[in-house]
């Protein structure tokens, strides 16, 4: 032990070499899909137990929810909406914003039920909220694959375009890790983002265009709504599944640039909280 | 080797001030050190360790990592309670690119946990913990082992062997250990520094440093 004091400036002649910035990003990159790995293991065993079962619920939550309300909405039948079958249309709006809201407000403690891990220098906080939302959306993506699949089976309704349902889920996914990023990043500095953002999700679920075409909207509603780059998604995901059979009404460009801009802000948030976490 | 140059410490307290717990604490930890750093509660020395790992940031000052380094080993904290042992033991197997075979098997031997190595921790004991902390960082390898306190917690049989291999996995590494109780240090350390008002004095004799630390 070299028991040097304060005051003394520079590094030691004798440090070991550091590798090159390449090697050492590309090391990184390995780091972090190993972490993230883990962490998505790690979470589905403590969300949902050892047990087989357990594992289902991931599954079974938002199919439950999903299936309950688009029966409620086919047996009230009312809408002038063709061939649509009522239970598809609130399962492909109802899903994706099921996961959307999962993730936003399970942002809010994201950091705060994951201290412990962060003593582990290589888990950083991007790895727990992409874990934790890739989760998530694979759970969503799984049930609307098993209703899709089922309902092309069964009755023959199969989606329009595929291509542009897929990108438009994964630009929803974006969207709320964007958003999640943002809100762990709140949360983790001001108490009260914890509070506001429960309610907001609820309040937002109109606002959302996740429950109805914007197409059945008076115009001057509708321009309102598009504002909102979640209905364009939402729209977008309708216009990938029933085609023409619904009108649909959303800017690509528009939902690009906020997923791009709040992912950024996102990730920018989450460093900055980082080095003022306190253990 | 572990290198730390005027790092300092403050926390924000709740209706303004701010505690400083270290203030420009210089130092360098060479492979093959054994220090001790003795300091009474609450005098920094869990977040000087947290820093030396690199989980924990300084407000000022910049701390050098060229050798691994281990995370902060102390009660409670880089485990899940929630999940048993053995997956706590895959999980750290996961994040360390370990062969989680050769982790769960290392873990088992040392830690001698039984059938609560398929309990969930918080059903452990202090003592349990403290094994199961110590048997995974041993399973993993590092060149530097810093340790809060967690092996002060077990019984004559658990030290006699956290001990011996201590002894042979530090040989050529380092290891950082921190405490408040004396005795404890002089079991393992062969420096030793104390932590006392935001200032870190090291000392080459850990007697010196005891007597030093005793005299606060």
């Amino acid at each position: 032990m070299s028991a040097a004091t304060g005051g003394s400036g520079g590094l030691p002649g004798d440090l070991p070499e550091r590798r090159s910035e390449f090697y050492r990003t590309l090391e990184g990159l390995r780091v972090q899909g190993r972490v993230i790995h883990a962490l998505l293991l790690r979470e589905l065993q403590t969300r949902f137990g050892r047990g087989h079962l357990g594992f289902l619920w991931l599954f079974l939550e938002p199919l439950l929810l999903a299936g309950v309300i688009g029966l409620l909405k086919s047996l009230m039948q009312s809408r002038e909406m063709g061939n649509v079958p009522p239970f598809l249309f609130v399962v492909v709006g109802y899903a994706p914003y099921f996961a959307f809201r999962a993730i936003i407000n399970r942002a809010t403690t994201a950091f705060q039920a994951n201290m412990t891990l962060m003593y582990h220098r290589q888990v950083r906080l991007l790895d727990i909220m992409l874990a934790r939302n890739l989760l998530e959306m694979g759970a969503v993506t799984c049930v609307l694959v098993i209703v899709l699949a089922g309902t092309a089976w069964i009755t023959d309704f199969s989606p329009y375009d595929l291509p542009t349902m897929v990108f438009a889920l994964l630009l929803m996914f974006a969207f709320a890790n964007g958003l999640g990023l943002l809100v762990a990043a709140g949360a983790a500095r001001w108490e009260v983002v914890d509070r506001i953002v429960h309610p907001l999700t609820y309040i937002a679920l109109p606002f959302s265009g996740a429950l109805f075409a914007l197409h059945f909207l008076p115009a001057r509603w509708r321009e309102i709504l598009l504002w909102n780059p979640q209905a364009n998604i939402h729209e977008m995901l309708r216009d990938g599944m029933f085609g023409d059979q619904i009108p649909a009404y959303y800017d690509l460009t528009y939902v690009i640039g906020w997923v791009v801009i709040v992912n950024l802000l996102g990730m920018a948030a989450v460093r900055a909280v980082r080095a003022k976490l306190e253990f | 080797m572990i290198y730390f140059d005027r790092v300092s410490k403050h926390y924000d307290l709740r209706g303004g001030g701010k505690k400083h717990v270290l203030r420009n604490v210089s130092g360098i930890i060479r492979p093959g050190d054994a220090l001790g750093i003795l300091g009474r509660n609450g005098a920094g020395k869990s977040t000087l360790v947290r820093m030396l790992a690199g989980v924990e940031h300084p407000n000022s000052g910049r701390i050098e990592r060229r050798m691994t380094v281990s995370w902060p080993l102390a009660h409670g904290v880089g485990l899940q309670n929630s999940m048993s042992g053995a997956d706590n033991a895959r999980f750290i197997a996961r994040i360390y690119n370990q062969p989680i075979k050769k982790v769960l098997d290392f873990v088992e031997d040392f830690a001698e946990l039984g059938p609560y190595m398929d309990m969930p921790a918080k059903t452990y004991s202090v003592g349990m913990m403290g094994r199961l902390l110590l048997g995974l960082s041993f399973a993993v390898d590092f060149d530097c082992y810093l340790i809060d306190e967690v092996t002060a917690t077990g019984d004559q049989r658990f030290v006699a062997r956290a001990q011996a291999l201590l002894a042979e996995k530090t040989r050529g590494r380092s290891l950082v250990l921190v405490s408040h109780v004396p005795e404890h240090l002089k079991m393992y350390c062969r420096t030793a520094a104390v932590l006392n008002e935001g200032s870190l004095t090291f000392f080459e004799d850990v007697d010196e440093a005891v007597a030093t630390y005793k005299a606060l």
